[in-house]
């Protein structure tokens, strides 16, 4: 099996009762580019979250590099998520850290050598374009320049799939097609890419693959798709 | 773990604490509020413990041995005191060193100093046990042993002098009763009759004809005529002919038959005959024709003789007990042994010759075991209370640290971190939290309570003559492990389960 990503029948009803996913599956070749679209609340969150083993679908199958996540142990949980660099529209950095510890601690984490996060570090600065801003804190940076930090923070131990929340959400046009350039390059480098998104002007600029969710269904999947496009 | 993992979390660890530094305040002032209290109610009950086991030593266990008991005897008898469970020492004490401390406890007894010549003091043993809870096995172990050597002083046939008789009556040698056939190798075993007891062995009763002349008679006269026990072999060999094996006999152990020492006053006709009767191999055969043939009673010395004999033989069986020997083992074994020694020697009336007297105080012992009982359930009640509020103050205070800190386990989860490497960091700031705040508390505490001993013997000197107090060292070397432990545990358990809610991503 080539798909990194493979979703299922997959159907997520909430405590409440409320409809996250309704029968979906979805694959996801290795070094795709994949936005996942659809009106707010249709369930691109949802989808994710899944993908992250921070929630259970209800039934339906999801695997990842052809592991089944319902079949994953618990205490595994954290090497899933090493697989799964993720970005989120609220940048999520750590604001008593540098830019350099806050990349830095995504390392320590797992376990890196000393060594080996000296070296790594300041290559992916340098990849985001924050070089300068290492020994800046979150606070002193700006909306796109925080999300560069995130993105950083979450390639820095080379995960085969980068997710991505609505990473260009609270970032001015301009700031967000920076962000769309540096995950188009990491894409080029071999990451498999997922964005979930609003920006219909990114999307259909983009010429990449299209799925559209709404009200928790699939309702189009289309290769170098825009926005619109129906199947 | 990789150590520079371990650097890391150690680094993070106070680094939290440091930064946390209001929480971390609060955390600390939590630990050192429970552990002040907890080592209070350590230092509390321990010394209650201790003053306990000192009044408890006191009421050790005294046993006082009769006049008679010779040096093998006391020796043998020490043994086996030490060999009782429970016993940590027995002291003895010769009655000179009894009258000594006697003396020296009385302010003027130089009076007393005149009895040295005659001591009326027993020798003792001063017996102490591991705590008071054990007197009533020890003293009752103390009892049978009393039995036991009573048994054993009366088994024992030396000091009786024998006055041998033919079958006219008339008196012969040892050697000549002897050569008679009248001696035995029985003889030695006979029943010794008591330091004065004599025995007369007559041709008829056919050697080991040894009735204890029973040895509180012995004693409660001083010079008594010779007390001369008769055989009388009629009525048990009567009553229980064929039972005389010559295994049983050969062990004259005292024994009686139940049915008979229960039913004593019943027939008092019958006493006189039962009394004495003790029955060898030779008495086997001796049926009552025979032994009225083998000149017995009728034949034996004057009827004067006979009946001192026999008043003197219903004197000493007191209240009840008769005496049969060997010969009615046949019905009690060691259970008939044990009731016989117990009726016997159990009566008021008995006087022991061995083990004169145990002198122990029931009610204080019991009292101190009550009391020791109720301080111990108070302070494991107390410890456990103060370990539930302890550790849900300190869950609470570290929790509103844990909250500041949500954001950062949550990116941690979502960058891979495994819930231990989440977790670390936690038990070591608690962990410092919790060691800071209970070494604080256990300095406080050290020179709180030498102070207030110092006090005590300062103002108090009194108390010391009451009870003694653990010193400051010794007490904190057993306290202030525990209370750092304590403090320890508290910090990790209440870091611990105040990040569980949050590694649930
Ligand atoms: N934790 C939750 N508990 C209950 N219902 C939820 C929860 N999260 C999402 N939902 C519901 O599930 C549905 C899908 O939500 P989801 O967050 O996936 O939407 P979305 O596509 O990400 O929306 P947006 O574009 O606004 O982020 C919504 O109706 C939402 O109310
Ligand atoms: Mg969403």
């Amino acid at each position: 099996m080539s798909s990194v990503i493979k979703i299922e029948n997959v159907t997520k009803i909430y405590e409440n009762g409320a409809l996250g996913l309704k029968d979906f599956s979805l694959d996801i070749e290795k070094g795709e580019f994949v936005f996942i679209v659809g009106q707010s609340g249709s369930g691109k969150s949802t989808f994710m979250r899944i993908l992250l083993k921070e929630i259970e679908p209800t039934t339906g199958d999801v695997f990842i590099d052809n592991t089944e996540l319902s079949l994953l142990k618990r205490k595994k949980v954290p090497y899933l998520r090493r697989k799964l660099g993720c970005v989120f529209q609220d940048f999520r950095l750590l604001p008593s850290k540098t830019v350099y510890e806050n990349v830095a601690f995504a390392m320590q984490v797992v376990e890196s050598s000393n060594r080996n996060i000296r070296r790594s570090v300041p290559q992916v600065l340098s990849l985001v374009g924050l070089h300068k801003k290492a020994k800046s804190y979150p606070d002193q940076l700006s909306g796109g320049e925080k999300q560069r930090v995130a993105i950083a923070r979450a390639i820095i131990n080379k995960p085969p799939i980068l997710l991505a929340d609505e990473p260009t959400g609270n970032l001015d046009p301009d700031t967000a097609w920076e962000i769309m350039e540096l995950l188009k390059e990491i894409n080029s480098r071999g990451t498999t890419v997922v964005m979930a998104t609003h920006a219909k002007d990114i999307v259909n600029k983009m010429r990449k693959r299209v799925v559209h969710i709404e009200n928790g269904v699939l309702i189009s999947d289309v290769a170098e798709g825009g926005y619109d496009d129906e199947v | 773990m990789r150590f520079r993992t371990l650097k890391y979390h150690f680094g993070q660890g106070v680094r939290g604490m440091v930064k946390n530094g209001f929480m971390s305040l609060a955390a600390i002032a939590t630990v050192i509020a429970c552990s002040f209290i907890l080592i209070l109610s350590l230092c509390v009950c321990m010394n209650i413990d201790y003053i306990l086991k000192q009044f408890e030593e006191n009421i050790g266990i005294t046993v006082f041995l009769g006049p008679d008991v010779d040096e093998k005897m006391t020796d043998e008898i020490g043994e086996r005191i030490r060999n009782i469970d429970h016993v940590t020492e027995a002291v003895y004490k010769s009655a000179d060193d009894n009258l000594t401390s006697a003396i020296d406890s009385w302010e003027n007894a130089s009076i007393l100093e005149g009895l040295r010549e005659d001591n009326p003091l027993p020798a003792s043993f001063e017996i102490k046990l591991e705590g008071a809870k054990y007197q009533d096995s020890v003293v009752a172990e103390l009892e049978a042993l009393q039995l036991s050597v009573e048994s054993e002083l009366n088994a024992e046939p030396d000091n009786t002098e024998r006055i041998y008789l033919d079958n006219n009556g008339n008196r012969i040698s040892k050697e000549q009763a002897e050569s008679l056939g009248i001696v035995g190798s029985e003889e030695t075993t006979a029943e010794k009759g008591g330091d004065t007891a004599t025995e007369v062995i007559t041709a008829a009763a056919k050697a080991d004809a040894a009735v204890p002349a029973q040895n509180s008679q012995a004693e409660a006269e001083p010079a008594p005529p010779p007390e001369i026990t008769q055989q009388n072999a009629q009525p048990a060999a009567q009553t229980q002919p064929a039972a005389q094996t010559p295994d049983q006999t050969q062990t004259p152990a005292q024994t009686q038959t139940p049915a008979q020492t229960q039913t004593p006053a019943q027939t008092p006709a019958q006493n006189t005959q039962q009394t004495t009767v003790q029955t060898d191999p030779n008495a086997e055969a001796v049926m009552p024709e025979d032994s009225a043939e083998g000149a017995t009673y009728s034949s034996a010395p004057s009827e004067d003789l006979m009946n001192t004999i026999m008043s003197a033989v219903n004197a000493t069986a007191g209240g009840g007990g008769y005496y049969i020997p060997a010969s009615s083992t046949t019905d009690g074994g060691v259970a008939g042994t044990d009731l016989y020694d117990a009726k016997l020697y159990g009566s008021d009336e008995y006087e022991y010759k061995g083990i004169e007297k145990i002198r122990h105080a029931t009610e204080e012992s019991h009292m101190l075991v009550r009391i020791n009982t109720a301080v111990r359930i108070f302070s494991i009640i107390i410890m456990i209370i103060l370990c539930i509020i302890s550790v849900s103050i300190i869950m609470n205070t570290i929790r509103l640290t844990v909250v500041i800190r949500k954001n950062e386990i949550n990116i941690m989860k979502y960058v891979g971190a495994t819930d231990w490497f989440i977790r670390w960091p936690f038990i070591i700031e608690g962990m410092l939290m919790g060691f800071i705040g209970s070494f604080i508390s256990t300095v406080i505490c050290f020179f709180g309570y030498s102070e207030c001993l110092h006090l005590l013997s300062e103002k108090l000197p009194v108390i010391s003559n009451i009870a003694k107090f653990i010193g400051a060292f010794e007490i904190f070397a057993y306290i202030a492990p525990i209370a750092l432990l304590f403090g320890v545990l508290l910090g990790i358990i209440g870091s611990v389960s105040s990040i569980r809610k949050y590694l649930r991503v």
